[in-house]
């Protein structure tokens, strides 16, 4: 199988390094033979139809799936050079480095200045004045700050969907990561929203590597600087990165034509 | 407006639905019938195996049926002054306002209540008086009594036993039990925590002392300086004992009658034996040393 | 929701069914119209529809009736003692009914050092054993743990009772010095009573967690014991502090296990290891032979009993509508924060690509440097987190372990008694020696009895309850009812189906008396599972049928029923085997003499009364475990079917 691999320029050995990654659900194989280097502090949007692995393989980065009993993993995935699943690796530390953002916004049913403050309270910060200088930081950060800085103590499930999610970045962002996982932020929430966080995403590109995985090639075309198509193309068999490149120029010129189906709107 | 009026309706209508399912529960008539051969012993928890095992026996004899509930030795007693059932078991005599009834007394058994301790105890005796005292919490060491420096567990029966009614009125005299004493329901309960507790002083049966269904054992003390065994308390040495009694209204009739001659025959002995009770009709010269064991199991 | 609104109204608009005469031609044009074109609703099936509707609220309502009941009858059997003695009198510090003085602060006091200790021990280990089991355990485990929770739940108290007196009465015995008897083993046994309750509606609890929650935790660096500690279960407090508060309910409310092991001295504790009297345990102890105002006295502790845990009840109620409350406020927010507006109205076409970075690089840096000053934890996060899973797997273990435990010594115990001839032939003797087949009869006949009053009338209530009725403050009443009758001790029960069904009706000591107090234990039960069972069935199926002209009463039995079959037999399998062990309920409304019942007014002896008689005996223990083993049979064998049921229930809805 030919797999198309881009290296974006990456002098210094930073971002996502991946290197044959296979992974498995207990018995059922969900990726298999996937290779691909992410740029740091860039935008990278992985697309397919539903149930190709993209999700999944975002899930890996961070070790979420440890948390899925019975998956398993094999090949490597390394972090500014170093192996993420590496024995001894301690993946609450990676996941603190390494955020995520999910499709339905889950704020703490905490308040709004409590849900910022969770992480950095978590590393240790206790002085009062640290804190609120990091929630207010992490607010603008995410442009929400205008918002809401007059009811921190608001319950964070009181916001619309829209500003739940910035918050969750909000969140994320306090504890300095240094990369974004975003698995279908804007799928749950109103195009109004989806534009605010949209923004905020070209905002933070410059200081965080993001990594986004969407359904709206729109969105892709949009917000990415980098997209991985990934596919599943028989069921029972698992999925893999079928091209990776260029947002543009895989949407100007796709070198392969599933690639092109996809993006023409023949499947998924 | 209008839709609460109407779900007032509906709780109306409901609650009379209910009325009408509890109309025949409500209507439901007495219970007991008046049949011949169909006679009630009320009474006595202490009486309740002989009388049930006597009413199998007897049932399997004559055909003529005994219904016996154990519901303590004063409620029979009234049951059968206000005519609920034929015979009154009891563990005790009659109050002077029961004897004011028409009560006709019949003895049936007699039971000594042996004073145990645990076998490590090396007190062996103890007069009524400080029986007392122990039972009234005023005597709370064994030193008190000659005995080591330790302190005295108290094992009470409860209130609904026929032993721990006659060791009130035989040892206690009017005076209170010390009401901090452990209330246990049973006799096997009390010999199985005194033979494991070394401060612990309990009262049973005679009849239990020695258990076949035990691994344990327990020591009786003796009592004023007799010792506690059937002879002695058939002979009327051993202070604590009492009879058991049947009571009718009036002289027992008919089938009554004929279940209290069985009971006092030589077929029941050995079952008021088992029970830890001496029959009336118990052979002093016959039984060795009068300590013969209680329970045989089958 | 709506959907059934609107059938209601239908049937409330057509409440006097109008005659197509009534109707004037020209009052109004649409109405007429539509009066000819659509046949209006059947008299006799708006008569039959409205019937039914009746019949289940009336089932509905006798649980309300019940709980009213039992407080009215209980308290005017206890009237005497307050006329007599006072309120002061009967809440002063003597219980000596010898001499006439029944004042019960002792035994308050003795309930109370019971629970509370029972609580400290058995609340870590039940809530643990939670969090073990929905957040840490594999699936295999949580199965398995969670069918010995269900299991322990379901071992009658007596046979806890059993196991506390000859099993750790002696071992506290010899740790003590002294009889053995007293709180401290009352704490072991009832905390180990209280853990499934509590276990439970836990995890019932835990689970409603939003996932996603927790995934942000795990997300952000958060350890498992971060994640449990700061996120799950603060969101699930409030269901906990609920099990909690039924779970105390339940420690207060036991009485067999109780009034086998705390050595029933009724006075002011003076050690943990010394004996105690409870409420509970007074009340059993001397029922069987008070008359007068001592047993008003002990309907007067019926009482309290009975106000102690409808306040309970009252208070979980509490606890639930302000958590239920605030979360609506919280979901629907009365000043909703303002959204800025988007940023081509708000603020022109796009901020400068490099002031947005340098502020952002701004913030970045100044968070960095703050969350520098974060200080290291003494003790590293990792360890902190093996320790606590460690403490939650243990609690887990120590659950099982306890199940195991229970169960072998039963089992050990009891297995050399079980011979046909143990099942099949009477007791002979002064010592119950041969066999216990009439008490095995008598429990299955008092049950059947009782599952035959109880199914039909909490089926139909929990149909009104679910289909029928106005969510609105009937329903929430008859609720609050239900919740009270099931908190209700089963002493307070076996009082009032004393004072009603041998004294009042007649009936005697008989099956039936006891059959009609155990169908009030076995009705909230059986409500409360059918109510969830029939919500649980999804609104489309009902759409469909209503969609095809179905009425009310069709779509019920013929749709919504059978589908929540399986789920609804779960519930009243489990409450049969309640039944069956329930021992306090039956005491003194069935009666103790051994006897082989044909009709419902015979009496009887049931097997959790003959092992409670023979435990108590102490002599003839051979036959209390086997008594015990055949009763620990039965019930397992019931809890093993229920599960049974609802796993197939639940494969077959999965296959559809």
């Amino acid at each position: 199988m030919t797999v198309y691999r881009h290296a974006p320029q990456n002098p210094k050995g930073e971002g996502i390094h991946v290197e044959d990654f296979n992974f498995w659900y207990g018995d059922f194989h969900a990726l298999t033979g996937v290779n691909l280097d992410i740029a740091p502090r860039k935008i990278t949007a992985f697309i397919g139809p539903s149930g190709c692995g993209k999700s999944t393989f975002l899930r890996c980065m961070n070790r979420m799936n440890d948390l899925i009993e019975g998956t398993r993993e094999e090949g490597l995935m390394s972090l500014d050079g170093n192996d993420i699943y590496a024995a001894g690796v301690d993946p609450v530390d990676l996941r603190r480095r390494v955020g995520m953002i999910f499709q339905q916004p889950n704020p703490f049913p905490k308040s709004i200045y409590e849900n910022v403050a969770f992480g950095p309270r978590l590393q240790g910060v206790t002085s009062k004045g640290d804190l609120d200088d990091i929630v207010e930081e992490s607010l603008k950060r995410a442009n929400l700050w205008k918002e809401v800085s007059g009811q921190l103590g608001k319950n964070g499930l009181a916001l619309s969907g829209g500003q739940q999610q910035r918050l969750c970045i909000a969140r994320v962002l306090a504890v300095q990561p240094d990369v974004l996982l975003m698995d279908e932020p804007c799928s749950a929430i109103d195009p109004t929203s989806v534009q605010k966080v949209e923004d905020l995403m070209a905002e933070l590109a410059p200081t965080v590597t993001i990594i986004i995985v969407t359904h709206s090639m729109q969105q892709a075309a949009r917000v990415s600087d980098y997209m991985a198509f990934f596919l599943q193309e028989r069921a029972g068999e698992p999925a893999t990165l079928i091209e990776y490149g260029d947002t543009s120029e895989i949407f100007s010129r796709p070198r392969d034509p599933r690639t092109e189906s996809y993006i023409t709107g023949r499947f998924g | 407006m209008r839709t609460s009026r109407r779900h007032r309706l509906h709780v109306l209508t409901a609650l009379a639905l209910v009325a009408v399912v509890a109309l025949p529960l409500s209507g439901c008539g007495s219970g007991s019938d008046g049949s011949s051969k169909t006679i009630t012993v009320a009474g006595s928890t202490t009486v309740l195996p002989i009388a049930e095992i006597a009413a199998e026996k007897y049932e399997a004899k004559t055909g003529n049926q005994v219904l016996v509930s154990g519901l303590g030795s004063s409620a029979g007693i009234e049951a059968v002054i206000n005519g609920t059932a034929d015979i009154a078991s009891s563990s005790r005599d009659l109050t002077d306002e029961e004897a004011s009834h028409e009560l006709v007394s019949t003895v049936i058994a007699h039971d000594g209540i042996a004073v145990i301790v645990n076998d490590s105890n090396p007190v062996k005796n103890v007069t009524l008086d400080q029986l007392r005292d122990i039972y009234a919490g005023r005597i709370t060491n064994w030193k008190e009594l000659g005995g080591p420096d330790l302190p005295i567990e108290l094992v009470n029966r409860d209130e609904a036993s026929g032993t721990r009614e006659a060791f009130r009125s035989i040892v206690m005299r009017g005076e209170d039990f010390d009401r901090s004493a452990a209330v246990l329901p049973g006799t096997g309960q009390v010999r199985d925590v005194v033979s494991r507790s070394a401060g612990a002083i309990g009262y049973i049966s005679i009849g239990f002392v020695k258990s076949d269904y035990a691994t344990t054992t327990v020591r009786t003390l003796r009592v004023d300086g007799v010792e506690a065994t059937r002879d002695n308390v058939s002979s009327g040495k051993y202070p604590i004992s009492r009879d058991l009694y049947f009571f009718t209204n009036g002289d027992p009739q008919g089938v009554a009658y004929d279940y209290i001659r069985f009971v006092l025959s030589d077929e029941m002995s050995q079952t008021i034996e088992d029970a830890g009770y001496i029959p009336v009709n118990w052979d002093q010269s016959g039984s060795g040393d009068g300590t013969s064991s209680g329970g045989e199991g089958k | 929701m709506s959907e059934r609104d609107d059938r209601d109204q239908l049937l409330e608009g057509l409440q006097e069914p109008p005659q197509i005469g009534q109707i004037e031609p020209n009052k109004d044009e649409a109405l007429t119209r539509s009066a000819r074109e659509l046949k209006l609703m059947d008299h006799s099936t708006y008569v039959k529809e409205g019937i039914l509707k009746n019949l289940f609220l009336a089932c509905a309502l006798i649980a309300v009736a019940a709980v009213a009941l039992i407080f009215v009858f209980t308290l005017a059997r206890a009237l005497p003692v307050f006329t007599d003695i006072g309120l002061a009198g009967f809440f002063s510090s003597v219980w000596a009914p010898s001499e006439g003085r029944y004042g019960i602060l002792a035994l308050l006091a003795g309930s109370a050092l019971v629970t509370v200790g029972a609580l400290v021990i058995g609340v870590p280990l039940a809530v643990g054993c939670a969090v073990y089991l929905t957040q840490i355990a594999t699936r295999r485990v949580t199965r398995i743990v969670s069918t010995a929770v269900d299991l322990l739940a379901g071992i009658p108290s007596v046979i806890y009772g059993f196991f506390g007196l000859v099993v750790l009465r002696p071992l506290i015995a010899d740790a003590s010095g002294g009889l053995g008897f007293g709180a401290l083993t009352a704490w072991l046994v009832l905390a180990i009573m209280i853990v499934p309750t509590i276990t439970t509606l836990s995890m019932d609890a835990l689970n409603s967690v939003d996932p996603g929650v927790r995934e942000a935790a795990f997300s952000m660096g958060a350890t498992r014991w971060q994640t449990i500690y700061k996120v799950v279960l603060p969101a699930a407090k409030v269901g906990i502090v609920n099990a909690i508060v039924l779970g105390m309910g339940r420690a207060i409310g036991e009485t067999m296990a109780v009034l086998m092991i705390v050595g029933n001295a009724p006075v002011f504790p003076a050690s943990v290891t010394s004996p105690v009297a409870t409420l509970t345990s007074q009340i059993a102890l001397d029922m069987g032979y008070s008359s007068g105002l001592h047993r008003a006295a002990l309907f007067g502790m019926g009482v309290v009993l009975y106000i102690i845990s409808a306040g309970l009840v009252g208070i979980v109620r509490i606890i639930t509508g302000k958590s239920e409350r605030r979360e609506r406020e919280a979901s629907r927010p009365a000043t909703p924060v303002a959204e800025e507006g988007t940023r081509s109205v708000a603020e022109g076409p796009s901020r400068t690509g490099s002031s947005a970075a340098k502020a952002q690089e701004g913030s970045a840096q100044l968070i960095k440097s703050r969350l520098a000053n974060a200080r290291k934890p003494r003790v590293s996060k990792r360890a902190t987190d093996a320790a606590m899973t460690g403490v939650f797997s243990a609690a887990g273990l120590v659950t099982t372990a306890i199940l195991v435990l229970i169960i072998g010594f039963v089992v050990v115990n009891g297995a050399p008694q079980i011979t046909p001839a143990f099942i099949f032939t009477w007791p002979q003797g002064v010592n119950a020696e041969g066999g216990i087949f009439p008490t095995i009869v008598s429990t299955l006949y008092v049950t059947a009895l009782a599952t035959l009053f109880a199914t039909p009338i909490a089926v139909l209530a929990a149909v009104y309850l679910a289909e029928y009725a106005h969510q609105g403050r009937l329903v929430d009443f008859i609720r609050y009812a239900t919740d009270t009758l099931a908190s209700v001790p089963s002493i307070v029960m076996g009082l009032f189906g004393y004072a009603v069904f041998v004294e009042a009706c007649g009936f005697g000591l008989s099956m039936l008396s006891a059959a009609l107090a155990l169908a009030l234990l076995m009705l909230p039960l059986i409500m409360r599972t059918t109510e969830d069972a029939i919500r649980a069935v999804p609104r489309y199926i009902r759409w469909g049928a209503y969609g095809l002209g179905a009425t009310k009463w069709q779509v019920v039995s013929r749709v919504v029923l059978p589908a929540a079959f399986p789920r609804i037999a779960t519930g009243i399998v489990l409450a049969i085997g309640r039944a069956i062990g329930e021992t306090a309920i039956v005491l003194y409304t069935m009666g103790q003499a051994v006897n082989l019942p044909l009709t419902p007014l015979d009496s009887g002896r049931s097997m959790p009364v003959h092992l409670y008689l023979l435990a108590n005996d102490g002599i003839n223990m051979g036959a209390a475990y086997g008594t015990a083993l055949l009763l620990m049979i039965m019930i397992l064998a019931f809890n093993l079917f229920a599960r049974h049921i609802s796993k197939r229930g639940a494969r077959q809805k999965g296959g559809k």
